[in-house]
């Protein structure tokens, strides 16, 4: 008998095993040694992820949050589900519970990025500040790699607090983990340390840009879009947009058309940055959120609103468009997930969050992928 | 295309498989593929064009989806037309794994992207549906792992068998 798959060319073969969930093609890994080889290929893992990326089916890490009686302090503990929309008819898969594999008891999600997961792990006995991990995981093979302590004296104020953003540098196709270690003087916010750790070098390093916003407050943020970090800053009436370029390593800050006070919200909609702006209708006095989007990265110019969504409806964050780009997926302010038809105004709730402390986190995309399967994790 | 409206009939080639079988089949269907499109725009249609990959059988189920996805007459597909042609597909590549795999290797010799993505995610949802042993026995593939090294690759991932 002729080995009939050995005659499909090479592509085929790569074609159709990228048609196939992660669980399947991590078990098909003992096939074969060629079999093994082709899947753990740095290039079929990308195409893989484009594949995923692109099929129309969106996918999300969303937050619960629930308060542990069972603890002195009363604590938060936070939970993430991933789940899946089909790109027929918008339902909703049953929410399935990621849970990260590491040591401390407790964890926050800094972000989610190409598939990958970024976590800061900690104990429960004080604030996160002193006692943490950084890891990086793939929740769909459940690989991770741990991110060096992070070198700077342990935290004892009360009053210091950190910020941390995860991302991706196209250029090196790197992951970078941003920390900023603030004090806040009279409701402003003072970064005493600036710090990045590459996923490639595994070592953290002081950034050479100074911060560039002194006398102002960070409203939102932040937000990964176009190889950069962005928040908002409210520094003077005008709200302004600050960036942190992950190729070239500096800041740069940009106004918005908006008021600062008017912006309610930052995030990122089909790859492009977008705000709600509170409007009130003049005519009858209604309170309304437009949500804008920056057409051209970068270019002021470019913002150009979407879409209205009313003030009681206590929108936070739009995520995504259905595929006939009629509704749009939303969060609002208790983390609940719906659609919204932007035509007629209606909604229907897809995820209803339980309880809800004020979010760590908010819903992000995230399909599954073979990324870390390639290289050392450190499981 | 030359042929004029007032023809009452179509324009047919022939297509001869590599074990000598031939079949007539109107122009316009056979240039689903766009090999064979190629061929006649070159001006391979006064004799017989040879499809040396595809045996007989093969290409007598290729030229049954030619038949069933030429473009129709009246130019524009309805909806009701475009969900009788899916259950069509689906039926079409139920079939047995060697002759799925024959048209997968026919349909991306002949470049018919229709029937090659229908048969990758045929074979993907067969591959979906079978254990490591299985695949294997459908799809003639050697183990080469030692009974050591499988069992070690298998332990790292023990979650994706559960």
């Amino acid at each position: 008998m002729m080995m009939k798959m050995a005659v499909l060319p090479q592509h085929l073969i790569t074609d159709i095993l990228s048609l196939l969930p992660v669980k399947s093609l991590l078990r098909f890994q003992c096939v074969s040694k060629p079999w093994f080889a082709l899947i753990h290929d740095p290039y079929f893992i990308n195409v893989y992820f484009e594949n995923n990326n692109n099929n129309g089916e969106l996918s999300f890490i969303v937050e619960t949050s629930e308060l542990e009686l069972s603890s002195p302090l009363r604590r938060w503990k936070y939970d993430y589900h991933l789940v899946n929309f089909s790109n027929e008819d918008e339902s909703m898969s049953e929410p399935l519970k990621i849970i990260p594999p590491f040591f401390r008891p407790h964890n926050l999600v800094v972000g989610c990025c190409n598939s990958l997961v970024c976590i800061l792990n900690y104990d429960d006995r004080c604030s996160p500040c002193n006692d943490f991990e950084i890891f990086i995981w793939n929740p769909s093979i459940k690989k991770y790699k741990r991110l060096p302590l992070v070198p700077i004296e342990p935290i004892e104020d009360n009053l210091l607090q950190q910020s941390l953003a995860f991302g991706y540098d196209p250029v090196n196709n790197d992951y970078k983990v941003l920390m900023i270690v603030y004090v806040m003087i009279d409701y402003r916010m003072k970064p005493l340390e600036i710090m990045i750790c590459s996923l490639k070098a595994r070592s953290w390093r002081r950034v050479e840009d100074q911060w560039p916003c002194k006398d102002s407050t960070i409203s939102s943020g932040p937000v990964f879009s176009n190889g950069a970090f962005h928040w908002l800053i409210d520094s003077t009436r005008a709200g302004t947009l600050l960036a942190f370029d992950l190729i070239t390593e500096k800041f740069r800050v940009q106004a918005t058309p908006f008021k600062s006070y008017s912006i309610m919200g930052l995030n990122v909609l089909e790859g492009s940055l977008c705000v709600s702006v509170n409007t009130k209708d003049q005519d009858i006095g209604l309170q309304r959120i437009n949500v804008w989007t920056m057409k051209e990265y970068g270019v002021a110019s470019s913002w150009s609103r979407l879409y209205t969504v009313r003030r009681n409806f206590r929108h936070r964050r739009s995520l995504a468009f259905s595929n006939d780009g009629k509704k749009v997926l939303m969060q609002n302010m208790s983390q609940d997930l719906y659609w919204y038809d932007t035509n007629n105004k209606t909604w229907s709730i897809v995820f209803k969050n339980v309880r809800c402390n004020s979010p760590k986190y908010w819903a992000m995309s995230c399909v599954e992928s073979l990324f870390l399967l390639d290289g050392d994790s450190d499981n | 295309m030359s042929s004029t409206l007032c023809c009452s009939f179509a324009k047919n080639v022939t297509l001869r498989s590599s074990d000598g079988q031939t079949f007539e089949v109107e122009e316009a269907a056979a240039q689903v593929s766009q090999t064979i499109k190629r061929m006649i725009e070159d001006g391979c249609t006064g004799s017989v064009i040879p499809v040396p990959n595809l045996t007989g059988p093969v290409l007598a189920l290729v030229i049954e989806y030619f038949k069933k996805h030429s473009p129709p007459s009246d130019g524009c597909p309805t909806a009701l037309l475009e969900m009788e042609i899916k259950d069509w597909d689906a039926k079409f590549v139920a079939v047995d794994n060697d002759t799925l795999l024959d048209l997968t290797l026919a349909a991306h010799y002949l470049e018919i992207q229709g029937l090659l993505d229908l048969t990758c995610h045929r074979v993907a949802d067969i591959l979906n549906d079978n254990s490591v042993e299985k695949i294997r026995e459908i799809f003639h593939i050697k183990n080469d792992f030692t009974p050591e090294e499988e069992a070690e690759e298998r332990s790292k991932i023990q979650w994706a068998f559960e």
